[in-house]
């Protein structure tokens, strides 16, 4: 039997081989990450404060006893505010130091798809799948890597994986869909879309693309509908990527803020983006603007004031913080504020229709139609695309018994807006009360197909017709 | 656009004025001195011209790709328009597509080859959009078929691509998409293939254009990428840029960044020193305008390795979103000319055309 001492002095000499192992690994670590750490861009070219978490981040990393953490952290401040290249430098250093870890692999493939090099990123999304099976957006990513790579039968495959692990899945579907369209394969693709609306029947992405497989199909009254939906269901949405997204806490960017509040369906994260993103830029309307406009959505008029006129201060030349203002003023019933700012805001920006729009009604309210008509010309002269002059203007020529002017008014808004229902049905209420049966019904018609018909006015009119001309339109 | 459009040899400038619904014509004469007179009026927001003899009478037609209206629609506002030339610069219009998706881009090419010039459409659209051809059934009667049903097209081009003799149509697609897609025709009968395609959905495709760069005898493409319209600061973005594809034959690309251009628009392929290597001409239509440093015209020197080297015409006029390159003066030397496109401010350098000679 060997002495204690025996024992003692080989457990102390396996400590200090394993404490030099680990020093070893350690040094070897560091020196990997050091060597990593990408040259840090110029002052100019970012905000101070995220110069400033740079540098300290590259000290932490030189000098913390964790340097994979920092790493990590310059990766996020570096990707996060659109510094790609030096971003993809920490991500390599990090897929060599964890190599089982899917997150880096595909934050990397992802910038690099982004740019459009679906070549280099296909091995590593790939690879990402492989290490993290259950994270679906890089699934996600890699069919779309697929598709843009023209690997249709890929694609799909990487598709229908997800949908094994998660069935009714609404981005995979629509990524299905894609790779039927892309082959003409409208009935193929309308499975999949109706499918993904069915079960996620706010799906706006969805419906946007069913509108065009029923067209194709052709289906108009199912694409009508599709359309409607469609209008309803939002903005169309990129799918959600938890690790691409948590890069917004990192973010010194402020149109990155502004683009993930914009996209946030969280009213109090996007008021904090907008906040930082005002806070980052504070020279810039644009920001003041949409917290403004993200504040008046949710009819908080008066905390969305101050915002519209800090825009308006910082701006004074741009008619879309004026309108803003105006809009709250309308809200909240100041009228004497509403005249202030209205003449303030053409004073500034003389050559926006929609002011001009605005000031002719309030002459209108006024009974100013003279006035109201002159202000409408000028708003036509400067978007003569746009319907609501011309409605306007008919409806005061209306009132003032000028019913072929008002006519011709509503027929200019139909041609520039094909869709326009008001224009749509007073034109068919005036040619029914003229007794021109033809061009009533080419009217209805045109109703009849519009994705924001109102059942109620479209019946009306029917009757109407109905009543003129002794049987239904 | 350049164009000697009456055939006097002196270079024209043709353009659109969205503003005023018209195609204008900037002739030249005597040399050096424009009079701009309009061509056409009330035309929907028209946005792109092409020049070229539709009816085979010996004088340029025009193509016109009308939006219906600039600013996002859904509507079915875009119309196709051409204007035949009566052979002394009188135009009458065809209305040949109306009520469609709103088109951004109109392109000839006798694609069945039976001798009439069709049309290769771009339809931006918004949520819904398209890129089509439109057989040219003669007598100004075209019929239309669809290549691709999805919004976001900014550009259509056509010529050979693939080597086979008949003209293919390569497109711009943006939106969520970012793709550009190249239709190969085998008689009529297209195949499409995506060539390149970014995943970031806001990586603002704005524009490519064709030209040989390397000179190896196939036709490569020019892109840029700066659209900077979305959500809430039109600007720039730190993926803008200017790429090309190169043209390995068979249907094969292969992408190269040229560089970074905020807001970069309009690539244009043109010898400009006259040292026999292409350089790529751009503009910047969204950059930050409020730093005196953002540049708003460019040029990538090419040292005829395609290695390119970035060198900055102008810092304004600003918010230019076209360029175009050609003879102005029967120099040989190449002069440009730009157009503004003013919807965001500042509004303190604003141009409309701008002529560019060399010193």
């Amino acid at each position: 039997m060997k002495p204690p001492v025996f024992w003692l002095a080989s457990s102390v000499i396996g400590c200090l081989v394993l404490v030099g192992g680990f020093y070893r690994y350690a040094e070897i670590q560091r020196a990997t990450i050091v060597a990593a750490i990408p040259l840090r861009p110029p002052p100019t070219r970012m905000p101070a404060k995220l110069f400033k978490l740079l540098g300290d981040t590259e000290t932490n990393l030189r000098n913390d006893w964790r340097p994979t953490a920092a790493l990590v952290d310059l990766s996020q401040l570096y990707h996060a505010n659109g510094f790609y290249r030096e971003a993809m430098q920490c991500y390599q250093a990090l897929e060599f130091l964890e190599p089982h870890e899917g997150k880096w692999l595909h934050l990397h493939a992802t910038i690099l798809a982004g740019f459009g090099e679906q070549d280099k990123a296909l091995p590593l999304e790939r690879q990402a799948v492989a290490l993290s099976p259950n994270y679906l957006p890089a699934w996600l990513r890699l069919g779309d890597i697929l598709v843009k790579s023209n690997r249709l039968s890929d694609a799909a495959a990487t598709y229908n994986a997800i949908l094994k692990q998660s069935p009714g899945h609404d981005y995979a579907l629509l990524g299905l869909a894609q790779t039927h369209i892309l082959v003409n394969d409208w009935s193929g693709a309308r499975g999949y879309l109706e499918e993904a609306v069915a079960k996620h029947p706010g799906f706006s992405a969805g419906w946007n693309l069913l509108v065009t497989v029923y067209d194709n199909l052709p289906n108009q009254t199912l694409a009508a509908a599709a359309r409607d939906r469609a209008k309803t269901s939002g903005p169309t949405r990129e799918f959600s990527d938890p690790w691409i997204d948590a890069l917004t806490e990192k973010c010194y960017d402020a149109y990155q803020l502004s683009v993930a509040a914009a996209l946030s369906t969280d009213h109090g994260e996007a008021r904090r983006w907008l906040e930082r993103a005002i806070d980052l830029a504070p020279d810039s309307h644009f920001y003041q603007q949409q917290l403004g406009r993200l504040l008046f959505a949710s009819e908080d008029y008066n905390q969305a004031q101050p915002h519209a006129e800090k825009a308006v201060s910082l701006a004074p030349d741009d008619s879309d913080s004026w309108a803003l203002l105006l809009e709250i003023f309308k809200k909240a019933g100041n009228t004497a504020a509403m005249e202030r700012t209205l003449h303030d805001a053409l004073e500034h920006c003389p050559t926006s229709a929609y002011l001009h729009f605005m000031n002719a009604q309030r002459l209108r309210s006024q009974n100013r139609l003279e006035a109201a008509l002159e202000e409408l010309k000028i708003a036509k002269r400067y978007q003569p695309n746009g319907a609501r002059a011309y409605i306007e203007t008919a409806m005061i020529l209306f009132a003032q018994s000028r019913v072929d002017d008002a006519i011709d008014e509503m027929k200019t808004a139909v041609a520039v807006e094909p869709g326009n229902r008001v224009a749509l049905e007073v034109l068919a209420r005036t040619t029914i009360n003229s007794a021109d049966a033809p061009a009533a019904r080419h009217y209805i018609q045109l109703i009849r197909a519009l994705s924001d018909v109102n059942p109620t006015d479209l019946a009306a009119i029917e009757n109407k017709y109905q009543r003129q001309f002794g049987q239904r339109p | 656009m350049m164009v000697d459009l009456d055939r006097d040899g002196l270079m024209d400038i043709l353009a659109c004025d969205d503003r005023n619904n018209s195609v204008i014509l900037l002739k030249q004469s005597p040399r050096g001195k424009f009079t701009e007179t309009t061509l056409m009026d009330h035309l929907p927001a028209p946005v792109h011209i092409a020049a070229v003899d539709i009816d085979h009478d010996g004088d340029l037609d025009l193509l016109v790709a009308c939006m219906g209206q600039v600013l996002p629609s859904n509507e079915k506002i875009g119309s196709v328009v051409i204007l035949e030339n009566d052979g002394t610069q009188k135009f009458s219009r065809h209305d040949i597509v109306t009520d469609t998706y709103r088109v951004t881009d109109v392109e000839a090419g006798d694609f069945n080859a039976d001798g009439r010039l069709d049309l290769a459409v771009g339809k931006f659209g918004y949520d819904q959009g398209e890129i089509c051809w439109l057989e040219n059934k003669g007598d100004w009667h075209f019929e239309s078929h669809a290549l691709l049903s999805l919004p976001g097209t900014i550009n259509v081009c056509v010529a050979d691509m693939n080597g086979d003799g008949t003209p293919d149509i390569t497109a711009v697609v943006s939106q969520q998409y970012e793709e550009i897609v190249l239709f190969e025709n085998h008689g009529g009968n297209f195949t499409p293939k995506i060539i390149f395609g970014s995943s970031n959905q806001d990586f603002g495709s704005s524009g490519i254009s064709l030209c040989d760069l390397n000179r190896d005898g196939l036709i490569d493409i020019l892109y840029t990428n700066g659209d900077g319209f979305d959500y809430a600061e039109p600007g720039k973005r730190p993926w803008h840029g200017v790429q090309w594809l190169e043209n390995r034959g068979a249907g094969l690309f292969v992408d190269h960044r040229v560089g970074d251009l905020p807001g970069a628009y309009s690539p244009v392929g043109v010898d400009l020193e006259n040292d026999g290597a292409i350089d790529i001409v751009c503009v910047s239509g969204f950059n930050d305008w409020k730093d005196p440093e953002a540049v708003s015209l460019v040029v990538f020197r090419n040292d005829g390795k395609q290695n390119f080297t970035q060198q900055v015409l102008a810092h304004v006029p600003t918010h230019l979103v076209t360029v175009a390159a050609g003879d102005l003066d029967g120099t040989g030397r190449p002069g440009l000319v730009t157009g503004g496109f003013h919807a965001y401010p500042p509004w303190d350098h604003m141009s409309r055309l701008t002529v560019w000679r060399q010193r």
